[in-house]
């Protein structure tokens, strides 16, 4: 046997075998990708933000494909029976999800069966979307500004309440963060979405609410209710005046909920590429943008490395968060 | 006045184009068509038709998608009353006396004071968003956890007088239905309960699929051993119209369903579903002679069939003024306007006024469109009754899979409402009614959810249901209602309607 047979033999049987690969119809095959409508499973029922980032996506990504692609809501369990779904799936590029910071970074924290870790369940393939988490005070509460409530709930350890959209939702997690990030207790208050959570804000009957600004930031801009701060990097264009958590002494102090485009682990590389490109060449468009901002939503692209350590980094964030207030689902 | 005149003008300017008005008859039309199939329901169809809306203005969006909403409305009492099947929570207890008349060849007269009843309802409950809208959104405001239990023990004891059997088997059937409602996710610690470990339990039984299970396959199931009764039903349809007897026993349970669903459809998180059970409850409560209630008494579907078209209207209130969307609907709608760049909210009205009057001007425009589309098809529906059984009955049980199915794209859900469907045989058999279970299991996680969030924010002070006016007001309603129940006269009446069970 020479050396300088077996090359040429296998570089033969390389294009026979890749021949072969093309005309089977089973394999998943990266070159003629995609080839039949793909399937973006959305976690939540039709309305509200992660619909509206899988509707904007789906309508886009069928153009640039030319190829359908069709959004699927599979709700319940707060995100989990879409992510068994999801990481059960083929890795084949026919089903890929639109996956909220819960469920990526949250959910595996503090789900007691089936747990998915986000990077080795899924594949990571760019970040699409996000907004920040906001803190508002009720009406008819004393406080008008953060440090008076941050005061309040130190002089008395545990009435001062805040709604949330439900238990273990990052909203839920916001509010604990920031309870010990200030070094206070509050009672926190959860609600079945966000609708209740912020009509007991409006009513008083509870005295904070965290969310995001997609549902904060019209009640704060009618004055219904108190915009005390937002945790983001920096202010946000549509509420210019409400001061940041960091800028009001808790640095670094920062709760995004972004929408991420995933697929099941083990796709392949040649499509998380094109997927990612195609993700940024859309969220480059300004008619896109701007039906991100009807939601108060911001496009935020990026290479599937960098969504990758964002996962990461909040999913350490949270653990950390989970442990210290002791959320348990026991 | 002056000024609402002008607005309302302005709106009619806007909701009156050409384009808008064949938006509300497509709107309307398809509403119509899916509250007709069983199983189909609004959510999805909203869902299904939001891509098509980007292109259209904002307005002629809304309109459309509004029109589906009480379009299906309307349409779901069709189903209730021809095939026993309640498509909506709202529709369950039109089941109960419209399906009664349809087996003694009423259905026409049932369908006829459906329609006119949700008409009147309609233009008044538009009428009322109009005038009120604003201050009608600070009750749900004043509406806290404290108030929403109250109101949600009050609809438990009406549940009580729903049945129009046995005593004993309504509490026993309410009971189990609070049991069922309480499977899935605990809302104040987030632990599941009684979900086996099965994902799909993790949220707990969907409405559709308790309601198509225990009322539409067990119907069926029923329905498949008797021949006899086929013969009857089938060959005496009946008139179409309503006579001047029905209608003279129906208007005032229009009045007084539209003016509780008005009131009821406000609030959000229940509000609206209680609003039909309450006004059936208050008609059996008034009526000379409760016995006929569940044998086809028309004030039974006059009463709930108009409060349930009023409330869904003024549901749109809390969406409007506040931006607060009260039911899936309402979300979708919510979306829909995001879209349009339109952020939902108290800044609407000023900021939009073409928008928001346009909106009410269309919906009085679609309960118009909605009885001119309605009152001719009667007859077509009630001809639906003549195909025969073998046909009749597996395309409902098609269209009951699809809907079930569309809720959340889970075959399993088709499954469990199969379940349901033997448990509902069971009950049909053993003689208890489904409708107080089915009350138990809506009101169960909400009355729970609210005495835990009330006790919650009061510190464990249970006081707190007692101290609020509004809270203490609904639960002396709801003693009151206990002792009339209690007294003496009723309960031989009960006893009555019980032996001729």
């Amino acid at each position: 046997m020479s050396t300088v047979k077996l090359p040429r033999f296998t570089r033969r049987a390389a294009l026979i075998a890749a021949a072969l690969a093309v005309l089977t119809p089973f394999a998943a095959q990266a070159d003629n990708w995609p080839s039949k409508p793909i399937k973006l499973v959305v976690p939540y029922p039709p309305g509200g933000a992660a619909d509206a980032v899988g509707r904007i996506v789906a309508e886009k990504l069928s153009e640039r494909l030319q190829q359908s692609v069709i959004v699927e809501n599979k709700p319940g369990a707060g995100t989990a029976i879409a992510a068994d779904y999801v990481a059960k799936s083929p890795a084949d590029g026919y089903t890929l999800a639109i996956a909220p910071t819960g469920q990526l970074t949250i959910l595996p924290h503090v789900q007691k069966s089936g747990r998915l870790e986000p990077l080795t369940a899924f594949t990571p393939i760019s970040q699409v979307a996000y907004t920040a988490v906001a803190i508002a005070a009720a009406p008819n509460f004393p406080a008008a500004t953060l440090k008076e409530a941050v005061a309040l709930a130190k002089a008395k350890p545990g009435d001062v309440t805040f709604s949330s959209s439900g238990s273990t939702t990052i909203i839920h997690l916001a509010g604990e963060y920031f309870a010990g990030e200030a070094g206070v207790k509050l009672l926190h208050v959860p609600f079945k979405g966000s609708a209740p959570a912020v009509t007991a804000l409006l009513g008083g009957e509870v005295n904070l609410a965290f969310d995001t600004l997609t549902v904060l930031a019209p009640q704060i801009k009618a004055g219904k209710v108190k915009g005390l701060a937002i945790a983001a990097k920096e202010r946000s264009p549509l509420l210019p005046e409400v001061p940041t958590v960091a800028e009001l002494g808790y640095p670094g102090f920062e709760v995004p909920s972004w929408f991420g485009l995933v697929g099941p682990a083990g796709l392949p590389k040649e499509i998380v590429k094109r997927l990612n490109g195609e993700i940024t060449a859309i969220l480059a468009q300004p008619a896109v943008k701007e039906r991100l901002a009807g939601q108060a939503l911001q496009a935020s692209p990026g290479t599937p490395e960098q969504f990758a350590q964002r996962i990461r980094d909040d999913y350490a964030k949270y653990g950390k968060v989970v442990r210290q207030a002791g959320i348990t689902l026991e | 006045m002056i000024e609402l005149l002008g607005q309302l003008g302005q709106g009619f300017e806007a909701a009156l184009t050409l384009g808008n008005v064949f938006y509300c008859l497509v709107g309307v039309t398809l509403g119509t068509l899916i509250g007709v199939l069983p199983g189909l329901g609004p959510v999805a169809t909203i869902a299904m038709l939001l891509p098509v809306t980007y292109g259209l203005p904002p307005l002629s969006a809304l309109i459309m998608l509004s029109g589906i909403y009480y379009g299906a409305q309307y349409g779901g009492s069709t189903t209730a009353i021809l095939v026993n099947l309640p498509g909506e929570s709202s529709s369950v207890v039109t089941c109960l006396d419209g399906y009664a008349m349809a087996r003694q060849g009423r259905a026409g007269t049932a369908l006829g004071v459906a329609a006119l009843g949700s008409f009147f309802a309609g233009t008044f409950a538009t009428m009322l968003i109009a005038v009120l809208a604003t201050p009608l959104s600070e009750i749900a405001l004043k509406f806290g956890p404290a108030e929403y239990f109250s109101l949600m023990v009050l609809g438990l004891v009406a549940a009580v007088v729903l049945a129009s059997g046995s005593l004993l088997k309504a509490i026993a059937m309410t009971l189990l239905g609070l049991l069922i409602g309480i499977v899935g996710t605990d809302v104040n610690s987030g632990i599941e309960r009684f979900s086996f470990g099965i994902p799909e339990l993790s949220d707990g039984f969907d409405f559709v699929i308790v309601s198509m299970g225990l009322f539409g396959i067990a119907e069926i199931i029923h329905n498949l051993e008797k021949n006899e009764s086929r013969q009857i039903f089938t060959s005496n349809v009946g008139r179409l119209w309503p006579g001047r007897e029905d209608f003279r026993r129906s208007w005032k349970p229009v009045m007084r369903g539209t003016f509780l669903g008005s009131i009821l459809g406000v609030l959000p998180g229940g509000g609206a579903v209680l609003s039909s059970f309450a006004s059936y409850s208050l008609e059996k409560k008034l009526s000379d002679d409760p016995s006929r209630f569940g044998q086809g008494a028309v004030e039974g579907v006059a009463g709930p069939e108009s409060a349930n078209n009023a409330g869904a209207q003024t549901s749109f209130i809390p969406m409007l003024t506040l931006g607060i969307p009260s039911n899936a609907v309402m979300a979708l709608m919510v979306g829909a306007m995001m879209i349009h760049g339109i952020v939902p909210g108290p800044q609407v009205m000023t900021e939009r006024p073409e928008l928001f009057w346009g909106l009410i001007a269309s919906m009085w425009i679609g309960n118009a469109l909605l009885v001119l589309l309605n009152l001719p098809l009667i007859g077509i529906w009630v001809r639906l009754l003549k195909v025969p059984y073998r046909l009749l009955y597996p395309a409902i049980l098609l269209f009951c899979g699809i809907g079930i199915y569309s809720v959340n794209q889970s075959a399993v859900d088709i499954a469990f409402a199969v379940g349901f469907g033997a448990l509902g045989y069971l009950f049909i058999k053993i003689g208890c009614e489904p409708a107080p279970l089915l009350l138990g299991y809506v009101l169960g996680p909400l009355m729970e959810e609210n005495l835990r969030r009330a006790l919650l924010l009061a510190r464990g002070d249970a006081t707190v249901f007692v101290s609020r006016p509004l809270s203490a007001t609904l639960l002396a309603l709801a003693v009151l209602l206990i002792v009339v129940v209690a007294l003496p006269a009723v309960r031989k009446t009960r006893e009555v309607a019980f032996q001729e069970d």
